[in-house]
Order: structure tokens, then C-alpha cells, then sequence
């Protein structure tokens, strides 16, 4: 079973929870869990190995497949150019030119060119590295610094993923847009992380959206920092028919445990409860 | 102009408090232009209050349909896609538009020529009014791509913004860059247009009249290194009649 855990806002604890359910598990395992993964999809701030300090292999280059233009067969006709939606490729003078950072590795200019003199060659975008924490399997992706495209890293993350036997966790990125989509496709529930303010309402809204009403995925809520803030969460979840399925709440020892780099299930034993309490109502949920 | 930029790598840091914050206190002194260019979760107009002026759509990319009559289910935009976008429906082909990247890889591919490219509208920005200043935000609608396409668009509209309705003409010595690329995202950024006697820099050139200010408004531009700026008539037309 796949959990995206995912939240329109940033810093709503996405990676608390990833990584207080992953822990759970793996510490008290239900019997139908088999094995605990976790992959932090989060590339372009991935911090889930900050809480569980993995033992990592080696890194994985995550490279895009772009356009290289063999001058000799080029015949300057421009068709590689004319078909890239991206303006990645232009022709000038007697040169065809190829900007890497604006290519989205479609292919669609070497099927085009009718030299075939177009070929691929690989452009590093980031890294994936997988490992362990204990028996938990552990994936994460690194998108380089000023780099554009996070999806292709978390789809190299998250590959294997779906074969998985055992519950796999994925710490989503913020927001709405591609990556965070990325990270909920094909996803069994998505986890929306929230808190009870009006931002955290504004952006679960989205979140919201794109997992229950495009991606079609069964969603709940837990809501962190519970008792800050107002009941307007409350009364939007009640109003939409989604579950909260977790509380978790704003206590200053779970406080100082996310501070310090420490799993809160860690300081703080009965919220283990909670998160297998959480799980629970997942599975209840899928099946 | 002075352009600041509130930027974070980590979320819920308190991006959007900064900027709401020095917002208030810096409109006692300078007249503001607000940006939130964080187009995929905009706060700050929870916070700022805005009263919606203007609303304009934001054409995102193209995305890829398959004409059901056409297709002859041969398969190959399946076999072209990179996205995972095309789906194996029962008598047709589908793309799924969430997924398409909108590269019309399959477009071309198709020997049926079953599939268009369509414009989608993947979102709104808006000008606003608040107490504190002219507000630009936006709105990318949720699984959209092309966040950066609209960060640019909000931005470029706040920076034109504020050089219309300023009450002088930029400084040589101004040094406009653009604060991130369009990749940064999750920001806020606050653009003071200043006005009134503390005029830094630019007030002397600006008082030698005319002339002058026209020519330093052409080499601005012919240096090529104000990319936001406009040509030179606008400068012009957009002077206080005082001066």
C-alpha cells in the first residue's frame, strides 16, 4: 500500500508525520505489514533523513535525455526547433544550438529530424540515493540547486515503489502544482497534513483538489499544531465529508523534539499509538 | 526603485509574516507595490485583506487531445510519450491532462493526425488594493504546470507597476536584476517605489530636467541590462505634469 503524505502548505509537517507513521510501523508492525518504506520526495528540500539519519549507498545520478545535433548530417532545416514546445533548440547562422536547462527530455526533436542527426545524450538534474534506517527501507532525491524539473527524480525515487509488498510512505513536496502531484499519483491514500489556520485551510483547499477530485485518490486530514488557530479546518472537513484522521497536538515537548531533529514517536511513546491508530483508519479507508 | 525579496528554502517559516510585516511598516515611508509570487499556495492576500481591481487569465502551456474519430488506436503516441500521459482507452487513445507535459511529441508522431495541441488556461493573477499598496498576486490552478511562466507574469506586472506610478525617473546607477529566476518560487516580494524629498541617488539627475532624464532613460535601455524596463515613450507619458 502506497501513502502519499502531502499538504498544500509548507511547514505544515509532512515529514513529522512521514516519518512518525513509517517509524510506527516498522517499531510495532500490524500484522498485514510486511515492510516499511519510506521515500522522501520533497527533492528540492528533502529533510526525512535529517529526523532518521539512514546509512545510504551510493548516489544515483538522475539524468534527462537531451538533444545533441551532429553538425555533419545537420541540414539546418530547423525542424527540431519548429516542433520543441520549450524553445530549447534554435537555429543560428550555421549552428544549431541546444539549451539544456529549458529542455524537458520529450525526444520529440530527434523522432522529427529527418537526418536522424539528432541523438541523446544525458544532462545530470539531481540525484536519488537509497539505504536504510534499521530493517525500513529508505529512498530520497536531490534536485541540483537551480535546477527546474523535480519530476523526473521523483519518479526515479519512486520506482520499484509499486511492486512494493509492504506499506511504502512518501513524503510529498508542498503546494499543488506538478511535483506534489507527481508524488500523489498512483498513490492507495493521500495524507493531507494541515493546520488549523486560515492559511493552512487556503492551501489544503488545493491539495484537496488535486488528490480527491483529479487524481481521484481517498484523502484524510491530520492536523498538526492541533489547538492553535480556528475551527475553520474543522468545519471545512465536516462540510466536504473527508476524515480527520489524526490530531496531533500543539504541545511544547513535540515541539522541542522536532527542534532537535528527533522523531516526536520517539520523545513522545503514545503518539505511536496515534499513528497506528492513523494507519488504521487508512486501511479502513482503501479496503 | 527598490525592489526586496522575501525567499526561504524550507516551508511555513514565515515567508509570508515577513513580508505582510515590513509591508506595514515600510508604506509609512515609501508608496508600495506587494508581489506574492508564491502562485501555488498565495497567503498574503489572506493577511492584506486585497480588494480584487483586476482579474486576468494565465495561459499555461498546450496540452495534448486525442480526436476519438480519428484515432486508429495504432499506438504510437503511447510509444512516444515520455510522461506517462497516454492512456490505452477501449476504442481510443487518451491523454491524461494532468500528466501531459504538453511537448506534442505525439502530435507529430500521429501517422492519423488524430491529436491537437489545445491552449489551456492553467490559472489567474490579479491586481489588488490594499492599505498598504497595490497587491499582484496569482492563482495557479492545482495540478497545474508552468509555475514559473506565472511567477514571471506576476512579477513582470508589479515591476511595471511600480515604474508607472512612481514619481521619478530610474537612477543610473540602479541595478535592477531580476531577485530569482522564475524558478523562484515561494516568495514574496515587496517592491517600494519611493517618493516624495528622499530621493537617494536619482534625485539630482532627475532634477536636471527633461533632457537629461530622457537620455538616461534611452541608455538604460540601450545598455540592455534593464530587462524590465520599457521602452523609452512610456517614461514620458507617465511623468507627473509638475516636473
Amino acid at each position: 500500500m502506497i501513502i502519499s503524505v502531502a499538504s498544500g502548505k509548507g511547514g505544515t509537517g509532512k515529514t513529522t508525520v512521514a516519518v512518525g507513521l513509517a517509524l510506527s510501523l516498522l517499531e510495532c508492525p500490524p500484522l498485514d505489514v510486511a515492510s516499511v518504506t519510506l521515500i522522501d520526495c520533497d527533492v528540492e528540500a528533502p529533510n526525512a533523513a535529517l529526523f532518521l539519519r539512514p546509512s545510504l549507498g551510493p548516489e544515483e545520478t538522475v539524468d534527462l535525455l537531451v538533444p545533441q545535433v551532429d553538425a555533419e548530417a545537420c541540414t539546418l532545416c530547423g525542424r527540431c526547433a519548429e516542433v520543441c514546445q520549450y524553445h530549447a533548440l534554435a537555429v543560428v547562422g550555421d549552428k544549431v544550438l541546444v539549451f539544456e536547462d529549458l529542455c524537458h527530455g520529450c525526444g520529440s526533436c530527434t523522432l522529427i529530424c529527418p537526418e536522424s542527426a539528432i541523438s541523446e545524450v544525458p544532462h545530470r538534474i539531481g540525484t536519488v540515493a537509497r539505504g536504510r534506517v534499521g530493517s525500513m527501507r529508505f529512498v530520497h532525491g536531490h534536485l541540483d540547486i537551480g535546477r527546474p524539473m523535480a519530476v523526473p527524480i521523483i519518479r526515479q525515487a519512486r520506482r520499484g515503489a509499486a511492486d512494493e509488498e509492504g506499506v511504502v510512505v512518501l513524503d510529498a513536496p508542498p503546494g499543488a502544482a506538478c511535483p506534489a502531484v507527481a508524488s500523489m499519483r498512483g498513490a492507495d491514500f493521500v495524507l493531507l497534513v494541515t493546520e488549523s489556520t486560515p492559511f493552512g485551510l487556503h492551501d489544503l483547499q488545493a491539495a484537496l483538489q488535486v488528490a480527491r477530485d483529479e487524481l481521484g485518490i481517498p484523502v484524510g486530514v491530520v492536523i498538526n499544531r492541533d489547538g492553535i488557530g480556528d475551527d475553520g479546518v474543522d468545519r471545512f472537513c465536516a462540510a466536504e465529508g473527508v476524515p480527520i484522521l489524526l490530531r496531533i497536538p500543539f504541545e511544547r515537548r513535540i515541539a522541542e523534539a522536532y527542534a532537535d531533529g528527533v522523531p516526536i514517536t520517539q520523545t513522545v511513546p503514545e503518539l505511536r499509538e496515534a499513528f497506528l491508530g492513523l494507519y488504521d483508519g487508512v486501511r479502513e479507508a482503501v479496503s | 526603485m527598490k525592489q526586496i525579496l522575501i525567499l526561504s528554502g524550507k516551508g511555513g517559516t514565515g515567508k509570508t509574516t515577513v513580508a505582510a510585516g515590513l509591508a506595514h511598516l515600510a508604506s509609512a515611508e515609501a508608496s508600495l507595490v506587494l508581489a506574492d509570487a508564491d502562485v501555488d499556495a498565495s497567503n498574503l492576500e489572506l493577511v492584506l485583506h486585497p480588494e480584487l481591481e483586476e482579474t486576468t487569465p494565465f495561459e499555461g502551456g498546450v496540452k495534448a487531445v486525442i480526436d476519438p474519430a480519428l484515432c486508429t488506436c495504432c499506438g504510437r503516441c503511447a510509444e512516444v510519450c515520455r510522461f506517462e500521459a497516454v492512456m490505452d482507452g477501449e476504442d481510443a487513445y487518451a491523454v491524461d491532462a494532468v500528466a501531459c507535459e504538453g511537448c506534442a511529441a505525439c502530435h507529430y508522431q500521429c501517422p492519423a493526425e488524430a491529436i491537437a495541441m489545445v491552449p489551456t488556461q492553467a490559472g489567474e493573477w490579479y491586481r489588488s488594493q490594499t492599505p498598504w499598496g497595490v497587491l499582484f498576486h496569482a492563482r495557479l490552478f492545482p495540478g497545474e504546470e508552468n509555475s514559473g511562466k506565472l511567477v514571471a507574469t506576476v512579477k513582470q506586472n508589479a515591476n511595471l507597476w511600480a515604474l508607472r506610478h512612481r514619481h521619478r525617473l530610474p537612477s543610473h546607477r540602479r541595478h535592477r536584476r531580476d531577485p530569482v529566476g522564475p524558478a523562484g518560487h515561494r516568495a514574496e516580494h515587496v517592491g517600494a517605489a519611493r517618493s516624495g524629498a528622499d530621493i537617494g541617488d536619482g534625485g539630482p539627475l532627475w532634477r536636471r530636467g527633461r533632457g537629461h532624464c530622457e537620455q538616461v532613460g534611452s541608455q538604460a535601455h540601450a545598455g540592455g541590462r534593464d530587462r524590465g524596463v520599457l521602452p523609452r515613450p512610456w517614461h514620458l507619458a507617465h511623468r507627473p505634469n509638475s516636473l
